[in-house]
């Protein structure tokens, strides 16, 4: 019983820990992690693409 | 979030906007260079450029986030924000479009523009909160800026001859719809939010939606 106590005090700090809030269904991730994806992912699609834009 | 969390990841934030608006102005005058000689100062090319330089402009310039749409809501803007991007690049050199199809294009990233303009320092691509904008041309739409982008992508799918383009462009309506509901939850949050969808009832078309 206090393992699975241990357990749920476990999960919530490691959620604290995360800084994207999950106020819905949404998966977490650092923020940091979305940052630099969405930054290597839009200069890669930039130079393999003439269309990786953000709009046109 | 304690005061120093807050501090780190706003400066994240605030390296993110800046480093992805460099990306934005680099790539935008990248293919300004890569257009052929002849097309590069049609109006088309010049107000795609234009559009282009002045979201990268924003994002050096924007507002720190009041809130986020989380992982989700950002995951359901994300179809509609690529597909204008794809149907331009199945669209004919504009230099080939009817004169008409040009004007009207020009007008349409014209009034984005300036749109993106007055949203200024409010400006997100994704659902997010950055200071609700109510006066200008969000007094008549509260999505002005996508209505001359849905405008812009009509006269792309008019003027290809692919049938995937037109698909894309007339798929796009409904995922800017999609796009629109999750940005609305999101700005729902500001204390003004109320007060503004009465008076401008409309989101991308008046009298319709």
């Amino acid at each position: 019983m206090s393992d699975d106590i241990e357990e749920v005090r476990d999960f919530e700090a490691l959620s604290a820990e995360q800084d994207v809030p999950a106020t819905d269904a949404s998966p977490r991730f650092p923020r940091w992690v979305l940052y630099a994806g969405a930054l290597v992912l839009f200069n890669a699609a930039s130079y393999v693409f003439d269309w990786g834009w953000v709009l046109w | 979030m304690d005061d120093g969390r807050a501090r780190q990841l706003a400066r994240w934030e605030r390296c993110f906007d800046v480093l992805l608006g460099l990306s934005i102005v680099f790539w935008a005058v990248v293919a300004i260079g890569r257009v052929d000689a002849a097309e590069r100062f049609t109006p088309v090319r010049l107000s795609i450029s234009a559009l282009n330089l002045t979201v990268g402009i924003l994002f050096l310039a924007r507002r720190p986030l009041e809130a986020g749409g989380g992982v989700r809501r950002s995951v359901l803007a994300l179809p509609s924000l690529a597909a204008s991007g794809v149907a331009m690049s199945f669209a004919p050199p504009p230099s080939e479009w009817f004169f008409f199809m040009s004007v009207f294009f020009t007008a349409a990233t014209a009034w984005s523009v300036s749109s993106l303009l007055w949203l200024g320092r409010s400006f997100s691509v994704l659902p997010a909160r950055r200071g609700l904008v109510t006066g200008g041309p969000y007094r008549l739409l509260r999505h002005p800026v996508y209505m001359g982008e849905l405008l812009m992508l009509q006269v792309v799918g008019a003027a290809s001859g692919s049938r995937l383009a037109q698909l894309i462009c007339f798929g796009a309506i409904p995922l800017m719809a999609v796009r629109i509901l999750a940005e609305e939850r999101v700005l729902a949050g500001d204390p003004a939010w109320g007060a503004y969808v009465r008076r401008t009832r409309w989101r991308l078309v008046p009298w319709r939606w």
